[in-house]
């Protein structure tokens, strides 16, 4: 074992083959005897990242000699040793400790095929089972893997690595496996996209199900999973028209899951590029419009998260309205609530949409004034709200190569001398 | 300091890595404004408020980089009083380069804190 690791690469060559003539023969009791099978299992990992296809192609068929010599009841114990060499390996967080990733390390990553499908099936496998620590462990391992291979490794092997990921989302299982295998769909569907299309049907279903759900970790999750995947949506008006829907004939105490389906919609309209039917739209911000007086700061700030959302998809009559009605000409007499639901809306359409604002000159001379005036109202909430709105300003107009103004600057940066 | 004005402070050194990270350019006005707020954030009672006055500067001007194009952008358009501080500055926060991560990408507007 210590001889694979040498950088020679005959040398590393011979020790690798031998290695794995020794353990593809070997007899079940030698491996299992104090555990020799999960050390050597563990060290083939590291080969895994090697760009020699000879050494990999062999270091795979041993390990899954491995695991085929000890079964599968005995291929879970191999799961904790991985899931640690895998963090060290990536420089990940184990039980707390974060390794450092060294820069001469030699594992880069998953770039071979068969090497990634072998981890990812034993995770894969272990998965199933009884033993919620075992399979947090592997959920975690699978995950490592994914963001460390490259797509091109994963495309092969798209319906190997998906179809488990799946049923665990679908699965009304332990909540916190559940949360990783969403975000790890996130993840997929960002380095996968296209090539997930014949789970789109089943992921929809589960993520629209996860939405109302009662665990709110695994609510937030599903959000952004459903941001990711709004973009590859070929009905983007009926995915959006079934989502409000859901919320609305929801069996769930609304209330409590209200700021999680607005963070929903926030996910999906930043995402998306697609035309959204201007029913939908009216529909959604008849919706928000009552909760900007909701006495629960979550959902009031929420609510401000999409009705800024809404300027990037509707119409220039109602981005107009909109704009003149709740995001500029502000009331500073006003209560504190409705101010700051104001300035998220807006910080949230310059993030989204400052385009629009430019265009119109008449909005964009009062968007200069309402962000100048939030940086120096005495409230510290709407003056970093404010130095917010004038960064998301000033880099728009550097993008396009236009100087900002000199006086959004001067407030800008001023901020600090008036509070030194 | 209070815990708003500490608040108001992280705004401005997070929106100047956001600006750093994002634009292609700095123009001579902002970094002649920025700057000098900066150098005087690196001399704070405040612990937390000097870090990230140090790490915006140090993100702003490229001081990981040799010879950094910014930074000898910023020396040129500025007063001498001003450049001299700078200086100063720039040598101390070289000290402790390694600490900065110029690579991570600043959490300007974390929308899922509003949850």
């Amino acid at each position: 074992m210590d001889s694979s690791k040498t950088s020679n690469v005959h040398l590393k060559r011979a020790s690798v083959l031998l290695l794995a003539s020794f353990t593809m023969k070997c007899k079940q009791s030698i491996l299992l005897n104090s555990n020799t099978f999960i050390n050597v299992a563990v060290n083939y990992l590291e080969l895994f990242g090697s760009d020699d296809d000879f050494i990999v192609e062999h270091a795979v068929n041993a390990f899954e000699s491995i695991l085929k010599i000890v079964g599968w009841k005995k291929e879970c114990e191999i799961v904790p040793e991985l899931y640690k060499k895998l963090c060290l390996l990536l420089g990940e967080e184990y039980e707390n400790v974060s390794y450092r990733r060294n820069d001469s390390a030699t594992f880069l990553g998953f770039k071979n095929k068969k090497g990634t499908q072998a981890v990812i099936t034993l995770f894969a496998r272990s998965l199933i089972g009884n033993n919620n620590t075992i399979r947090e462990m592997s959920i975690k391992g699978y995950r490592m893997v994914i963001i460390h291979a490259d797509p091109e490794t994963l495309v092969p092997i798209v319906y190997t690595i998906t179809g488990p990921l799946l049923r665990i989302v679908i699965d009304r299982s332990y909540s916190k496996i559940r949360e990783i295998a969403t975000e790890l769909m996130a993840i997929m569907i960002s380095k996968l996209g296209i090539h997930l299309k014949p789970f789109f049907p089943h992921l929809q279903t589960a993520l629209n199900r996860s939405m109302i759900e009662s665990e709110r970790p695994l609510r937030i999750k599903t959000a952004i999973c459903l941001g990711s995947f709004a973009v590859l949506h070929m009905k983007p008006n009926s995915f959006l028209t079934e989502l409000l829907t859901l919320y609305g004939h929801s069996s769930q105490n609304r209330a409590e899951i209200k700021d999680t389906v607005y963070f929903t919609f926030r996910m999906v309209l930043f995402a998306m590029n697609q035309e959204i039917h201007p029913a939908f739209l009216e529909e959604l911000y008849k919706t928000i419009i009552p909760d900007k007086d909701s006495n629960v700061d979550s959902v009031r700030n929420t609510a401000a998260l999409v009705l800024g959302s809404l300027c990037k998809h509707v119409k220039d009559y109602s981005f107009e309205k909109i704009a003149n009605n709740h995001l500029l000409n502000v009331d500073f007499e006003s209560d504190i609530k409705n101010l700051v639901f104001q300035v998220i809306a807006l910080k949230t359409a310059l993030k989204d949409c400052f385009d629009r604002f430019l265009a119109n000159e008449n909005l964009y001379s009062s968007l200069q004034k309402t962000v100048i005036n939030y940086i120096n109202s005495k409230k510290p909430q709407l003056e970093v709200y404010g130095i917010k709105c004038a960064a998301y300003i000033i880099n728009n107009l550097l993008k396009n190569d236009n100087l900002p103004e000199k006086e959004l600057l001067q407030v800008f940066a001023k901020v600090r001398e008036k509070k030194r | 300091m209070n815990k708003e004005s500490i608040e108001i402070k992280k705004a401005v050194t997070s929106s100047t890595i956001f600006l750093a990270q994002q634009s292609k350019r700095i123009p001579n006005e902002l970094l002649q404004l920025l700057v000098p707020h900066l150098v005087n954030g690196t001399k704070e009672n405040n612990r937390f408020v000097r870090i990230e006055s140090e790490k915006a500067l140090a993100i702003l001007l490229k001081l990981n980089v040799d010879n950094s194009k910014i930074y000898q952008q910023c020396l040129d358009c500025m007063s001498t009083g001003a450049v001299e501080s700078l200086q100063d500055c720039v040598a101390k926060i070289r000290k402790n380069i390694t600490k900065i991560d110029f690579a991570e990408e600043e959490a300007f507007d974390d929308e899922q804190k509003h949850l």
